[in-house]
């Protein structure tokens, strides 16, 4: 395992050293929550304020000779000159101009805080404001290598054999959008870790679930989900589910599940109260749904069902090497066999693990049959109460592409008829060839050619 | 040994495209609004046009392209392109250990 660890982290560090800044979505507007709460005050969202005039914009203004908003290469004679680098501070009069406001500060706190705690490090440190901007990126770095962990450690309770757990961490940790989710301002990769946590104790505790240190345990891995991202809550239903499948006792799995859900709660008490002294409301749902401010194109309900489930291969797409919203992808034979080979191996998992009536497969199917519905309302609602037309990327179901590599590689083992241990191997292999084919065929000539 | 040579060479095929280099300069600029364009021929995964640029003669590879990489990588930060390439370096030799032992 250790030289399987020393490759993921190396090619870690060649992603991160390559992909320049402010690439992903929003890059620039999760900075700005970091900032402000690095200077001690929890930002404000942009809710109802016209994106071109609120004061958040001179904030953003701040990285705008790094920020791309075309299909070319970016401007490192600019960057290299620009004030991002060149100034440390600002003005106290610069400084009155800006707000505490940020686009992204609608997002559960947690992931923030911590990219806070590297902002301050980083500061401690006397560095330039871009090299504040890389501490803050490797904030996801922290969040991915737990992830690697816990992922190698799953497979290991899974399959009992290191040789199949290394080719699968392998899968997983070199997938190119996981990668780029790594090495971005963003908290997408967080939720992933909380769940992979999350699995790891489910399959760990077994039967010992319904103890209340298990249940405490588990309460306390969900509630720091929902911290990093909304996404997270998909994991309590999940194991309200799991708990009836352990105990087949309806009385003794609802008891279990208060317990769970209390200190679940616990956990998200501030935040609520934050929102609620704010916005009149305990989560601030609105951004989910897409800009509140509408062009009056909306779609009819059952118009807006049949989009939005073409637009749902999306979902399975970007794994194929989807880096980012300029038009960065591999060359469309690979990306479109990529996706239909990855639809079809996983739904083929899905059927045949199900089969196996293993608690813990029912378990993931289950939470990962939440989050598509989850996706799915929140894409239809979108399309009918707004303008707002783009599709749930593969960024949003990271915290399920575990299961769904291990439900793919399950329906690629039934198709070539062999078992999973005859076929790691290969996709271990396979892995690291596409690792290589993404940084020579997408990542490279995207940003240096 | 032969096996592991050829699995060795298989998976970092993509690699040698480094030596064949990226088609440039053939076709019109594919950037808009903008002072900085691509020297590169082709759109990221348009598969025809990146056959079709081809045709032309010019490209950029090997030593021009790594350098190149190397100081725009420095240009972002001091001395990260040369952590870059030490890392690279030392993926491929780990590579060669995890085949090698049959790691997987």
């Amino acid at each position: 395992m250790k030289k399987t660890f020393l490759f993921i982290f190396f090619s870690y560090w060649i992603f991160f050293f390559l992909l320049p800044p402010f690439q992903a979505p929003d890059e620039q507007s999760h900075f700005d929550a970091t900032y402000w709460i690095a200077k001690g005050i929890y930002p404000y969202v942009t809710y109802n304020v016209p994106t071109n005039q609120h004061p958040g914009e001179r904030q953003q203004a701040l990285f705008k000779d790094v920020i791309l908003h075309d299909s070319i290469i970016p401007n490192f004679e600019k960057i290299k000159k620009s004030d991002v680098q060149r100034r440390r501070d600002y003005s106290i009069s610069e400084k009155a101009q800006f707000a505490p406001i940020a686009g992204q500060a609608y997002n559960s706190p947690l992931y923030y805080f911590t990219a806070a705690g590297m902002l301050l490090l980083a500061q401690f440190l006397h560095a330039n404001l871009l090299t504040q901007v890389y501490f803050v990126r490797f904030t996801s770095g922290l969040f991915y290598f737990g992830t690697v962990v816990a992922a190698y450690n799953i497979c290991i309770l899974l399959f009992k054999k290191k040789q199949i757990a290394q080719s699968f961490t392998l899968l997983f940790a070199l997938n190119p959008l996981v990668l780029q989710s790594s090495t971005s301002i963003s908290p997408d990769i967080s939720p992933a870790f909380f769940a992979a946590l999350f699995f790891f104790y489910i399959i760990k505790l077994n039967k010992n679930i319904l103890k209340i240190q298990s249940l405490i345990l588990l309460g306390l891995i969900v509630g720091a989900a929902c911290l990093a991202r909304i996404t997270g809550i998909i994991l309590i239903p999940g194991l309200a589910i799991y708990l009836y499948i352990q105990t087949k006792n309806v009385k003794k799995s609802i008891k279990s599940f208060l317990i769970f859900f209390l200190v679940v709660l616990s956990t998200q008490i501030p935040w609520f109260i934050l929102n609620f002294i704010r916005y009149k409301t305990p989560v601030m749902a609105a951004p989910a749904f897409g800009a509140p401010i509408t062009n009056g194109h909306y779609l009819s309900p059952l118009s807006a069902v049949i989009v939005s489930m073409w637009g749902f291969r999306h979902t399975f797409m970007h794994y194929s090497g989807f880096l980012g919203f300029h038009d960065v992808y591999p060359f469309s034979p690979i990306f479109i066999a990529y996706t239909i080979l990855f639809i079809i191996s996983f739904f083929i998992g899905i059927i045949s693990l199900w089969k196996s009536k293993i608690p813990f497969y029912r378990l993931a199917i289950v939470i990962v049959a939440i989050l598509f519905l989850l996706l799915f309302s929140l894409d239809i609602s979108r399309k009918i109460l707004s303008h707002q037309n783009w599709e749930t990327g593969g960024k949003n179901a990271l915290l399920i592409f575990l299961p769904m590599l291990l439900f793919s590689t399950q329906g690629i083992a039934v198709i070539v008829r062999r078992k999973i241990e005859d076929i790691a191997p290969f996709l271990g292999y396979f892995s690291i060839w596409y690792y290589y084919f993404i940084l020579i065929f997408v990542l490279i000539p995207r940003y240096y050619v | 040994m032969y096996k592991k040579i050829i699995i060795t060479l298989l998976i970092i095929s993509p690699l040698y495209f480094l030596f064949i280099g990226y088609p440039i300069n053939s076709k019109t600029s594919l950037a808009h609004n903008t002072t900085i364009t691509t020297s590169r021929c082709y759109a990221i995964g348009n598969t025809i046009q990146f056959l079709e640029c081809f045709k032309g003669n010019k490209t950029i590879g090997r030593l021009q392209l790594i350098q190149q990489t190397l100081a725009r990588v420095n240009d972002l930060q001091q001395g990260m392109g040369y952590l870059l390439l030490l890392a690279f370096i030392i993926q491929l030799i780990i590579l060669t250990k995890i085949i090698y032992n049959r790691n997987l």
